[in-house]
């Protein structure tokens, strides 16, 4: 009995952190997020340091004031929201930018553009261009079929719906707000971020809450399909 | 203790266990890229869809095909609305485009055989074009193949064989030569005509499976769906197999194989004996014939004798196509006997009888095609022609043979030994898409490029009764994903040879800036200059003109009749001594082009419901009597080979007749067709016609025994079980008039009947099986 | 607020004009993301379908008979496949149509054990393609992972697309699946049955109309159409080939 006791004991204490690993990893896929070990506010670096604060930030705040849909071009258009071409980059950046700015080299040379270190002559080598790795910040599951076009739609006639507004818009009483002025609802303001991050958990209950509230379907299928 | 989500994770993240489990659990890396939607994972690039109109000669005979695209991705495929002659029909192979396109064995690298005995190695593009460029330098004897179409392909192909002194020949596996020889002396042109099922009342085909796949499914299936809507076509088919055609048909009638020509006389023979047609088109037939009439023993009740098909079904056949408008038509096996171009002949001069040539709802024939820029052949060269050409290259009169398209080594019969043939050709140069037979005995094996990747045109075959040039464009980037390294062939061509035209693109603006010119602003795009006309057709996928037909009152009859049946071949064609008539035929994997195709694998046979393997259909109650059962190995052996694929006793095939399908057996492709059934092809007498030179491909004799072994066969039939049900479940029968209602009863007074006849005899053991409804009515009728 | 439209999608299918080519097969297998069935699926009897040709044999030869039967999801109105399941991962929407719902599917196959049609799919492998062919996968489908219960949704994704791109004004024959494209013949036709003006409403009410199992009472939103056979229960001389033999 004696050495039984201890073998019980032993045997519990194994019981017990298989269970504690498995309930850990059940808390993870339950709160499975894109970032599950960063958390919500860290996020990655990306292959090119792309400041959203430097383009999409208002003048007033030190930034180029850029509409977001003038790189994210297919977002009121389509379900995604389409990171754009290096050559919709390289048409600004060509000329636009230090040419010494490490960023910016590895833009330059991302879209085939090259300055010959001699005579300083920019080369065009549209066969050297390549695509660029972002990394993504947003993600949604697989089983899912969120449409921007649809919700844009829907926010920029209903800017009472626009959740997270930065302070410096004022969407009091307003009828129609531009496209660009409704995705702080589920991306936060990204004009304010060096670096983007997930501000809003993006799960279902918050699909569905906002869904209720705008009377939005909440067929399953209306996502799930 | 208060511990938020982001401590609990960062500190279970940190624990060595939390690690493991993390990792597991982790969305793989390449999710989280959001790159350029070059790169991107294909299930995540969700955009704006774009639809491009073009066409796809090589599988789809020249119909309109529209292409979905997503970010540079081809995602499906339909048939073109506005396209005249598919008119929205997709043949059934059609999607089977994206898996040429997208295979994990397709070609991405040329490959070189530096001499005769040694191995084909990867090489670089630039080496390969030093090889190419010497092999077809000035003065060496070249030969182009290709498979039939008549494109600006073709016409390249044609123009560079020129250049060189050569050839230019084309090959199909299942050659029509028979066809196009009868038709032309018909109708003196060999453009198969348009045959006008949509307005026809009834239509009767001969050996062709037109509704599967013979020439244009998607122009016919799409007739079909107009023939049985309104006022319901009667439709009657002749094949010893029974195909799709066969199955869908009103009548069916199964005769001995080669007996075709006698079934159509002897219902030419009913309607003249009883007057079904006006006078003088009986005249306009008779005096075509050498004696000025039908004497020789056409009447049903011979015929029956000789074919096998009840005098009852001709008759009827022969009452109902007199009355209003009919087609007849003839093709695939009827045309491919020893015999072929006389049961080809038979059954087309039974519409001169019926007076439906050049009519609404007839035989419309088509124009004849003269376009500057546009060559190749609307047909294949016959076994004939083959034979003296192999001769040629096995002699070692020709320096290199430029082969694209077609997979010689697989679908030429053995006894043509054209692998020996290309052995003696200096430098064979191969286009593909995939390995094959062809490329894997070539010397230079060149990635090809797909039909979504290159400019083109072609004539659609056969034409729908008017002149139509349907447009290839490039629907996606060379070198996009998933496809990356392909070489044109026609650049490749054009780049060896510059003086034939500049870029493939510009010589197809320029066969449509002809059309243009000779449009007069009439047709499918109307524009005022030569752009905004090649606008035009690039949306709409071509250019056609009603205005431009054949004039149907010229068509003559070119010589009388050849009447005499030489068909005797079921007893003479052969002195191998073989009990079985083989007939092979296409299914989905064509003549093995599709066999690397997955989706045309699992793609099951409609008859059958087989899938994956080659089987034999044997006639049921024949392969009960010698012991035959389904999945049983058989052997099956010609004069010229011998295969081994797996029985299926079929209820349907004349018995004494087995029918294979082509397209496996390949002993070079890919992952999903090597190693897997056999081919067919091979073991096929090299028989021909010889008033024609046509390749007999019906007409081989096999000896069919069994190799031992047993094999589950791959099939669809079974995997959802039938419930014991009363008959008109789940296909519910309706006579003419007759509502569903009133049938619904009628099944289930006759099912009441036979429960009644079975209880009252003892017999109470269930009475469905996988045959479904057809055990009540058998019931029922043997109560009577 | 997004107006609720009433619709009730269905489908018409003439089994008349189906000739039996399989065309639809494929095209659903393309469009629908269906994982490839290989040899050994077949053998096993788990091929994976969610539209199917039957066929069924009738008579003897020479006078054999062959008739064709696309089948799919029925779209029951009193589906037998709803209640059973456990967590509510098949429900009927309001558009008229049965929905399976991937995320939620536990795997419990009581479903397919319901359904008198045989039409639901178990993912019995996880669905796996080579690299290359995953390049013309639908994205706006879901790629169903190994367990889960699968079935003919009428093309879901071309019913959102369609009404996103119309708005209001969806007109009839607007959106059409991927089988009815790919229908040579014209046997099948989609559309609201809510809409007394629609093709598939108008051909519902036809004479030949009948619908599958209809004593199970499950009131399927297909509709089929009767075969016509004008020599029924007639066989051309049947007596003159038995003397053959």
């Amino acid at each position: 009995m004696k050495v039984l006791i201890p073998l019980v004991g032993l045997g519990g204490l194994t019981t017990l952190a298989i269970i504690s690993i498995l309930l850990a990893g059940l808390f993870n896929a339950w709160l499975g997020q894109p970032l599950p070990v960063l958390g919500f506010e860290q996020t990655f670096d990306q292959p090119i340091n792309f400041p959203h604060t430097k383009h999409a930030a208002p003048v007033s705040e030190g930034g180029l004031g850029m509409d977001c849909t003038y790189c994210h071009r297919t977002v009121a258009k389509a379900s995604s929201a389409h990171v754009p071409a290096v050559e919709l980059c390289a048409s600004c950046h060509r000329a636009v930018g230090s040419y010494e700015s490490e960023d910016l080299i590895k833009l330059r040379e991302a879209s085939g553009i090259f300055e010959n270190a001699e005579d300083k002559q920019v080369i065009v080598d549209s066969e050297m261009a390549s695509p660029i790795n972002w990394r993504r910040v947003h993600r949604l599951p697989d089983h899912v079929r969120f449409v921007h076009s649809a919700h844009i739609d829907y926010l920029t006639n209903h800017p009472s719906a626009i959740g997270n507004v930065p302070d410096r818009l004022d969407l009091e009483g307003k009828e129609t707000v531009p496209a660009s002025q409704v995705c702080s609802t589920c991306h936060g303001d990204v004009a304010s971020m060096e670096k983007v991050y997930q501000v809003e958990p993006l799960k279902m209950g918050q699909c569905v809450n906002c869904h209720r509230k705008n009377g939005g379907p909440t067929d399953c299928a209306a996502c799930h399909h | 203790m208060k511990i938020n989500r982001r401590e609990f994770l960062s500190l279970s993240g940190k624990s060595a266990a939390g690690a493991v489990i993390f990792a597991a659990c982790s969305i793989p890396e390449k999710e989280l890229i959001v790159q350029s939607p070059v790169d991107m994972p294909e299930d995540l690039v969700r955009g704006i869809d774009s639809w491009y109109a073009t066409s796809w000669s090589e599988g789809a005979s020249g119909d309109g095909v529209l292409v979905r695209i997503l970010e540079g991705r081809i995602k499906k495929l339909k048939g073109n609305p506005d396209h005249p002659v598919n008119r929205g029909g997709a043949r059934s192979n059609l999607d089977f485009a994206l898996q040429l396109h997208y295979n994990p064995d397709r070609l991405h690298k040329p490959k070189l055989r530096r001499s005769k005995d040694g191995i084909l190695a990867n090489t670089s593009v630039d080496e390969m074009d030093k090889y190419i460029k010497d092999a077809t330098a000035k003065g060496k004897k070249i030969v182009v193949v290709t498979n039939p179409s008549r494109s600006s392909e073709g016409w390249i192909s044609q123009k560079f064989a020129e250049s060189r002194g050569g050839r230019y020949l084309a090959y199909e596996a299942l050659d029509q030569t028979n066809l196009h020889e009868a038709l032309f002396e018909l109708f003196e042109t060999d453009e198969i005509p348009h045959f006008d099922i949509s307005h026809a009342d009834n239509v009767l085909s001969f050996g062709a499976d037109w509704i599967e796949n013979w020439i244009s499914p998607a122009q016919y299936g799409t007739a079909y769906g107009e023939l049985r809507s309104g006022t319901r076509g009667f439709f009657a088919h002749v094949e010893p197999r029974f195909s799709l055609t066969s199955a869908n048909s009103d009548i069916w009638m199964s005769p001995y194989p080669g007996t075709e020509g006698d079934i159509a006389l002897s219902i030419a023979n009913v309607i003249i004996k009883d007057k079904l047609v006006p006078e003088n088109q009986i005249n306009d037939f008779l005096n075509k014939l050498p004696n000025g009439k039908i004497e020789f023993g056409y009447n049903p009740e011979d015929v029956e004798k000789r074919t096998g098909v009840a005098k009852e079904k001709i008759i009827e056949v022969a009452h109902k196509i007199s009355k209003g408008k009919s087609i007849v038509f003839a093709g695939g096996s009827t045309a491919a006997y020893t015999n072929g171009k006389f049961n080809t002949y038979a059954v087309y001069s039974l519409n001169i009888l019926l007076g439906s040539v050049g009519k609404t709802g007839g035989i419309i024939i088509n124009p004849e095609v003269e376009k500057e820029y546009i060559g190749g052949s609307n047909q294949s060269n016959s076994l004939e022609q083959w034979q003296e050409e192999l001769a040629q290259w096995r002699a070692g009169y020709v320096d290199t043979v430029i082969i694209k398209g077609v997979d010689l080594a697989y679908s030429m019969p053995n006894s043509l030994d054209v692998l020996g043939a290309l052995k003696n050709v200096e430098t064979v140069i191969s286009f593909g898409n995939m390995m094959n037979e062809t490329l894997n005995a070539s010397d230079i094996v060149v990635p090809d490029t797909t039909f979504f990747e290159e400019w083109g045109s072609e004539i659609p075959n056969p034409l729908p009764g008017y002149m139509t040039v349907s447009l290839q464009q490039p629907v996606v980037v060379k070198d996009g994903p998933g496809a990356s390294g392909a070489v044109s062939y026609v650049d490749t061509l054009l780049n060896l040879e510059p003086s034939i035209s500049g870029s493939n693109k510009s010589l197809v603006k320029k066969i449509f800036d002809n059309e243009y010119t000779e449009s007069n602003s009439s047709g499918s795009v109307i524009a005022s200059d030569k752009n905004s006309f090649m606008n035009g057709v690039q949306q709409r996928g071509g250019y056609w003109n009603k205005s431009i037909t054949a004039d149907q009152k010229k068509i003559r009859l070119k010589n009388t009749f050849e009447f005499e049946n030489e068909n005797v071949f079921s007893n003479s064609d052969s002195s191998f001594g073989e009990e079985f008539h083989l007939i092979p035929f296409t299914n989905n994997l064509g003549d093995g082009k599709y066999a690397n195709v997955p989706l045309a694998q699992e793609a099951y046979e409609g008859i059958t419901t087989a899938a994956w393997e080659t089987w034999v259909e044997i006639n049921a109650q024949q392969a009960d009597q010698m012991g035959i059962k389904e999945g049983d190995i058989i052997s099956l052996k010609s004069d010229s080979g011998e295969i081994r694929c797996l029985a299926y006793p079929h209820p349907a095939v004349q018995p004494g007749t087995v029918c294979v399908p082509t397209g496996q057996g390949t002993e070079k492709g890919g992952r999903y067709s090597e190693n897997r059934g056999s081919n067919v092809l091979k073991i096929l007498s090299g028989l021909k016609d010889e008033k024609s030179g046509s390749f007999a491909w019906a007409s081989t004799k096999v000896s069919l025994k069994r190799a031992g072994g047993n094999k589950t066969m791959p099939k669809f039939e079974g995997d959802v079980t039938a419930f014991p049900v009363e008959p008109g479940i789940p296909v519910l029968v309706v006579k003419p008039g007759q509502t569903a209602h009133e049938a619904e009863e009628e099944n289930h007074h006759k099912y009441q009947e036979s429960i009644n006849f079975r209880e009252s005899h003892g017999d109470g053991h269930g009475h469905g099986d996988d045959h479904g409804d057809d055990h009540g009515d058998e019931k029922e009728k043997s109560s009577h | 607020m997004v107006a609720e439209k009433n619709r009730s999608w269905g489908m018409v299918i003439d089994t008349d004009k189906c000739n039996g080519c399989s065309g639809c097969v494929t095209a659903c297998q393309v469009e629908n993301n269906i994982p490839l069935n290989d040899q050994n699926k077949f053998e096993r009897g788990r091929v994976m379908s969610w539209i199917r040709i039957e066929r069924y044999w009738e008579g003897e030869f020479p006078n054999v008979k062959a008739r064709f039967i696309p089948i799919m999801c029925q779209h029951c109105e009193n589906a037998p496949c709803e209640p059973v399941c456990p967590v509510y991962a098949t429900y009927h929407n309001n558009e008229g149509l049965n929905v399976q719902v991937y995320n939620r599917c536990v795997g419990t196959r009581y479903c397919a054990n319901g359904c008198p049609y045989i039409v639901r799919m178990f993912n019995y492998w996880e669905p796996t393609w080579p690299e290359e062919i995953r390049n013309h996968l639908n994205p706006d489908v879901t790629i169903r992972s190994r367990g889960i219960m699968e079935k003919c949704s009428m093309c879901m994704q071309r019913i959102k697309r369609g009404e996103r791109n119309a708005g209001d004004q969806l007109q009839d024959g607007e959106i059409k699946t991927a089988c009815q494209e790919a229908c040579t013949t014209g046997a099948i036709t989609f559309g609201d049955l809510n809409d007394p003006e629609s093709e598939v409403s108008i051909l519902a009410k036809s004479d030949r109309k009948y619908s599958l199992m209809p004593q199970l009472n499950t009131n399927p939103n297909v509709v089929y159409l009767a075969t016509v056979d004008p020599y029924k229960d007639k066989n051309l001389g049947e007596k003159a080939k038995t003397n053959e033999h």
